[in-house]
């Protein structure tokens, strides 16, 4: 059963947030700044210390109700939510309950970057954007706006791999009148060990993975063992996708990597393909961690446009819709243009 | 990107160059059509027989390249400019021998008896060095072998008064026997031209071949390839969300062991290919 959780602020009881800027709890009421360990040393024991709101089930949708312990407003999640916020009084609250066992996550990658950040890059990344509908970009309203901590597997991995190529060279002369072509074709092995860290695989289906890899990388060196003190003001999920789903994306990955690298060492040749490649796992090794993640939904004619950013490193990217008029007249101004240079140049050389 | 797209443009740069291969950098001395007396120049004889029947003909001079070459040699360097697979006639004269070479609709329109009477109009002239009035020769005897051709009933009489020769110390190149060039030709002048003209391909004919309205049209399609690239191009840098294909940046650096490594030779395939300098 999950319990909500929040953080009272010592000073006036205010609901404390976590500050990306100063890595503290703040108090949005009465500005007072806490370090996370001043407010508490084990989470569940906070946990159980501090639960004010019991959990209700909508068994037909699979949603959880809570009820918010500031103003009682009904907050709704579906089985995966951990943090979220009252959406009635902004109240930021933790479903500890989500969290805990083998859903607490190891280590955390808590926010740097705010809110406003995050606002102020979507606007400096749109107005690069020359060819996206003006409507799109001008009358641009962010719908909603999120900080997220998205569930992430971490894959360390030792492997052994071979891998077989066929290599080619090629000579080339001319005799008489004739050019002589020779290829000579070569088979080349290599076998070698390497080892991967912290690739990361999203854990949460709510997230497309290849919006999280988009993003990377995350600077693992940066993570801090979990805290719930840290999803203050934030939402988070726990994972639906189990290690052993994830770890299959993550060897993809790895075989790929393990292709290249062995490629790589294959050198003096004119030309080289790979005929096969085979990887074995020596050690294999997981964590669960939490990635921030600020997700901002844009509509626009009838559809939703997710931008999002590393909210750690600051990258920022979404796809946007593009102009057709704008991408015709390019073409044309393209086309006109070339044409133009290379009819005076013919000119200038005398070929027309 | 951007290299992708330079590069595009720089392959679209050689397909317009190579779309129109008559090179700019040679010069046709057109001269007048007759001199003072009524008689036909070289240069007038030359756009008569362009104009009226389509042939290509040049009178080369060549001297020697690096201290070898037959007139044969020097006839198929000259015809490999040519463009177009144009339907041409060459003759070809060094100090030592010449050559006739046909291409096109020549070849079949000039008979050996055709070619037995240029040579033997030429021969007295080339034999006294006096390539001026070889060349006027040749033009003249062309035109009425291909008027008769296309009209057996026709008597053609070309009057022709053929050029003072320049002095040849005075039309040899300086860089004539500059091992590092192609081997020079001089095309024989033309009546009041000035000088022969330094080749290294046959003259671009008077009238254009390749015309505007094709140059432009080759131009747009050219500048239509490029838009459709660089749209594309942008297209899909609006679309940045997209799978990592690999995990090379998570590899441990130095962890690479390489374990066994050999190459192994397994065959050998040679094929040839001709070179061939008509085209």
């Amino acid at each position: 059963m999950a319990e909500l959780m929040d953080y009272k602020c010592p000073a006036c009881s205010g609901a404390l947030e976590f500050d990306p800027v100063t890595q503290k709890m703040q108090c949005p009421y009465c500005g007072s700044a806490f370090d996370i360990s001043e407010l508490q040393t084990d989470d569940d024991e906070a946990a159980s210390a501090q639960s004010e709101s019991m959990e209700g089930r909508d068994d037909s949708e699979n949603m959880s109700v809570f009820q918010c312990a500031s103003c009682g407003g009904e907050i709704v999640g579906d089985d995966t939510t951990a943090a979220a916020s009252c959406p009635y009084c902004g109240n930021p609250v933790t479903m500890t309950g989500r969290l805990t066992g083998e859903f607490k996550p190891e280590l955390v990658l808590p926010f740097k970057l705010e809110k406003k950040q995050a606002q102020e890059k979507l606007k400096q990344y749109l107005a690069k954007k020359k060819f996206a509908p003006a409507a799109f970009v001008k009358g641009n309203r962010i719908s909603e706006i999120r900080g997220l901590y998205v569930p992430v597997w971490l894959y360390d991995s030792d492997i052994h791999a071979s891998a077989s190529f066929e290599g080619t060279k090629k000579t080339t002369w001319t005799q008489d009148d004739t050019e002589y072509t020779e290829v000579s074709y070569y088979d080349i092995f290599r076998e070698g060990d390497m080892s991967f860290e912290h690739i990361p695989v999203d854990g949460s289906t709510k997230l497309p993975q290849e919006l999280l890899e988009s993003l990377e990388p995350f600077d693992f060196g940066e993570a801090v063992p979990f805290r719930t003190a840290y999803l203050a003001g934030y939402l988070a999920d726990k994972y639906d996708i189990s290690m052993d789903e994830g770890a299959k994306r993550a060897n993809e990955r790895v075989e790929k990597s393990a292709s290249d690298t062995l490629r790589a060492t294959v050198k003096s040749f004119d030309d080289v393909r790979e005929k096969n490649i085979r990887v074995e796992l020596t050690r294999g090794a997981s964590k669960y961690v939490l990635y921030p993640v600020w997700l901002l939904n844009t509509v626009f004619d009838g559809k939703t446009y997710t931008f999002a950013m590393n909210g750690q490193s600051g990258r920022f990217l979404g796809d946007v819709p593009v102009d057709g008029g704008k991408l015709a007249g390019l073409g044309a101004g393209v086309a006109v243009g070339v044409a133009a240079v290379l009819f005076v140049l013919g000119k200038l050389f005398g070929m027309i | 990107m951007k290299k992708k797209v330079l590069s595009f443009l720089l392959i679209a740069l050689m397909l317009f160059a190579s779309a129109f291969s008559a090179s700019a950098a040679y010069t046709y001395g057109r001269g007048a059509d007759s001199d003072q007396e009524g008689n036909k120049t070289v240069g007038a004889l030359y756009i008569d027989i362009y104009d009226t029947y389509g042939v290509d003909a040049f009178f080369i001079r060549a001297t020697e390249y690096n201290g070898e070459g037959s007139a044969q040699e020097f006839a198929n360097v000259a015809v490999g400019n040519l463009t177009n697979e144009a339907d041409h006639i060459l003759f070809v004269a060094t100090e030592d021998d010449s050559y006739i070479l046909t291409g096109g609709k020549c070849t079949d329109m000039i008979d050996d008896a055709s070619l037995a009477k240029l040579y033997s109009a030429c021969q007295e002239y080339l034999d006294v060095d006096d390539y001026g009035i070889a060349a006027t020769m040749f033009f003249a005897q062309v035109k009425m072998i291909l008027a008769q051709i296309s009209d057996p009933q026709s008597v053609v009489t070309v009057a022709v008064k053929p050029v003072e020769e320049t002095p040849e110390d005075e039309t040899e190149p300086a860089d004539a026997t500059d091992p590092t060039e192609e081997p020079t030709v001089l095309l024989y002048g033309v009546g009041e031209v000035e000088e022969p003209t330094m080749v290294a391909a046959p003259p671009s004919a008077p009238a254009q071949k390749t015309s505007v309205v094709k140059a432009l049209v080759i131009c747009l399609v050219i500048g239509a390839v490029i838009a459709l690239i660089v749209v594309f191009a942008v297209k899909s840098s609006y679309k940045p969300v997209q799978k990592k294909a690999n995990a090379n940046e998570y590899l441990v650096d130095g962890s690479l062991n390489i374990t066994a490594s050999n190459e192994k030779f397994i065959r050998k395939e040679t094929s040839e290919r001709k070179i061939s300098t008509n085209k």
